[in-house]
């Protein structure tokens, strides 16, 4: 009784400990221009105000980049599920020829920084024209490294007879992928899902990089950009993370339920 | 319904060649057991016939149609597999409609047959269920229901009781006693157990290293096993096996020494007899007996080295070394250890095998 306390205690000090500055960061953007400025700077809005709020969306039109971060986002996550779960479900269950030596090679590319990658990426977007386009924003989320080995290993631990069982039942390979492989892969998708999500919407170094036309920016390249600007009015910019960092909050706590697993359980003996 | 019919195939995994020209038929609405031990090719058989490996060479026929270039759904074969293999994510009914959703069937007929099958298989209850939600018999019956719906041609079975415990084992293996006498349906079943396959089988095919041992009848293999691995494969508890040497064989009677100075007497070899003297005697514990009857010949005494009781019968072994001998007897035939019994064998209950492990016929009564 006195251990489950105590880690009850611990958890409740690191949750403290994790939310202090999220709640600080929505306590300032309620405050007074100048107001989180002064020294000791306070915690609590002393007149709170929905002004920077208003002062985002109606001057600095904040609401066409969240529009933008939003499309840019779910573009990269149905796209990315499109495109990783097939290859991850082949790597793991198919029979082709160079299978074994194509995941050898992925990983080995994985040691490769993604930043070494940026320029000669650039270039090639370049010579093909997508530069300045959301094309060019979302083609390296189109079948990322580690999403094909989430989706990859967790498809590895379907039996093989399921998908015999399946074949003898009539199923094309396509309804197989379908019917039988989605629904059990389903975690692995929520995950994945998740992370490109997440990854894509905080990203900032390539949408930085490839967009160039300010209307097609995303929030954290308008949050930067607007940074640069008004790097005194904490109070705005602060307002700014609200407005980036909640809708992924969001979007976690909707999802956190489908990481549980078992959902194999029953299917066959063990 | 039609049977199945393998003819000269062939499989090789890399270097290693498991079938080289392997004839195979189960006919229409025949039980066919396939059994051996693990190794001896009998799952991958079955996999050749649903499709799931393709044989190198040879021709298999599902009835008239030739199969082995077909995909596994297009062959008319239903398969049950050791896991049960059931679609986690599905519910018992829609497991159950899986094979007729995939055949296009339209929905009303689709959910007469699953409602049909469900109540032949006392699932009425379950559908709903999932299979985590199941127990083994109950998952057993489900993955049983996947195949029955389809009415194919051939059911095949792969080990599909050996996840059971005992008990439910024997209960799930009346059970596909009575479904076979139902519904008539042509089934290849694999299996290493060798009593379910004496219980459940119209006919036996005993494997051996990717060859056919021996088939026929639980009868025929049992009474008369036509190799010494055959003999050794059914049983429970397994034949005895003495090492014998023919001192004299004539046309009225065939003389074998066993062990130290013991011999019996059988009547005279047909067939020409083997090449070499040294033999193998073979006698099933329940062929032993202490009460001698008219034509049985006695062996000699031995002590009764230790005693299992089952309750129903009885099991004692009797002597030690190469000569030792299990003797299976009633229940309630008490059997002290230390004790000296005389066993007594009709000719007609004893087999004898070459040096190569090949029967070696005999005709029952010496003629003395």
């Amino acid at each position: 009784m006195t251990a489950g306390r105590a880690i009850t205690a611990l958890a409740a000090l690191f949750a403290a400990i994790t939310l202090a500055p999220l709640l600080w960061m929505v306590s300032v953007s309620l405050m007074q221009p100048g107001e989180a400025g002064q020294f000791p700077p306070p915690l609590i809005p002393a007149d709170p105000t929905l002004a920077n709020y208003h002062e985002l969306f109606a001057a600095q039109g904040m609401g066409v980049f969240l529009g933008n971060s939003l499309l840019v986002s779910t573009l990269a996550t149905l796209l990315a599920l499109l495109f990783t779960l097939p290859a991850g479900y082949a790597f793991a269950k198919l029979r082709f020829r160079g299978r074994t030596a194509t995941v050898q090679t992925l990983l080995a590319l994985l040691l490769i920084p993604g930043q070494i990658g940026m320029l000669p990426l650039f270039l090639e977007l370049k010579a093909i024209g997508l530069v300045n386009s959301y094309a060019g924003v979302l083609i390296p989320w189109l079948a990322g490294i580690i999403g094909i080995f989430l989706v990859r290993q967790y498809a590895l631990s379907i039996p093989d007879e399921l998908l015999e069982a399946a074949r003898i039942d009539g199923a094309s390979e396509w309804d197989m992928f379908r019917h039988v492989v989605l629904p059990i892969l389903r975690p692995a998708i929520a995950t994945l899902a998740l992370f490109v999500f997440l990854g894509s919407w905080n990203d900032f170094m390539w949408p930085l990089i490839v967009l160039s036309d300010q209307d097609l920016y995303t929030l954290p390249v308008a949050l930067a950009s607007l940074g640069r600007e008004r790097a005194q009015d904490i109070e705005l910019m602060m307002a700014g993370s609200v407005v980036t960092t909640v809708p992924v909050l969001l979007l976690f706590l909707a999802l956190q339920r489908q990481f549980i697993g078992g959902l194999l359980a029953g299917s066959v003996k063990g | 319904m039609p049977g199945a019919t393998l003819s000269g195939v062939g499989k090789s995994f890399g270097a290693v060649t498991l079938f080289d020209g392997l004839d195979l038929s189960a006919g229409d609405g025949e039980f066919v057991v396939l059994v051996g031990p693990s190794g001896c090719g009998k799952s991958t058989l079955l996999r050749l016939i649903a499709g799931l490996d393709r044989p190198d060479s040879g021709e298999i026929r599902i009835g008239e149609r030739q199969v082995d270039r077909l995909p596994p759904g297009e062959r008319g074969v239903a398969m049950v597999f050791q896991s049960y293999a059931l679609y986690p994510q599905m519910t018992v009914a829609q497991n159950i409609a899986f094979p007729l959703r995939m055949a296009g069937r339209p929905k009303r007929e689709l959910d007469e047959s699953v409602r049909r099958t469900c109540e032949l298989l006392g699932l009425s209850e379950l559908m709903d269920r999932r299979p985590a939600e199941l127990s083994g018999g109950q998952r057993q019956r489900v993955a049983i229901g996947r195949a029955i719906v389809r009415e194919p041609d051939v059911f095949l079975f792969d080990e599909p009781l050996s996840n059971l415990d005992a008990n439910l084992r024997a209960q799930m293996r009346r059970e596909f006693a009575e479904l076979h006498a139902r519904l008539r349906a042509t089934t290849i079943y694999v299996t290493h157990d060798q009593a379910e396959a004496m219980a459940l089988a119209d006919r036996i095919v005993l494997m051996r290293d990717g060859r056919i041992e021996q088939q026929g009848t639980p009868e025929d293999l049992y009474c008369r096993p036509a190799t010494l691995f055959a003999a050794e494969f059914f049983g429970q508890p397994p034949i005895n096996r003495l090492p014998g040497r023919i001192l004299r064989a004539d046309t009225r009677r065939t003389e074998i020494a066993i062990g130290d100075g013991e011999s019996i007497v059988l009547g005279p070899l047909t067939g020409g007899g083997p090449a070499r003297d040294d033999v193998v005697v073979a006698i099933r514990p329940e062929a032993l007996t202490a009460r001698p009857d008219g034509g049985t010949i006695a062996l000699a005494p031995r002590a009764v080295a230790f005693v299992e009781w089952f309750g129903g019968e009885r099991h004692a072994q009797l002597g030690t070394g190469d000569t030792a001998l299990v003797w299976r007897t009633a229940g309630d035939r008490l059997i002290a250890t230390g004790e000296s019994i005389t066993l007594h064998v009709a000719p007609a209950k004893v087999h004898l095998f070459d040096d190569e492990g090949r029967a070696v016929p005999h005709t029952a009564l010496p003629n003395l």
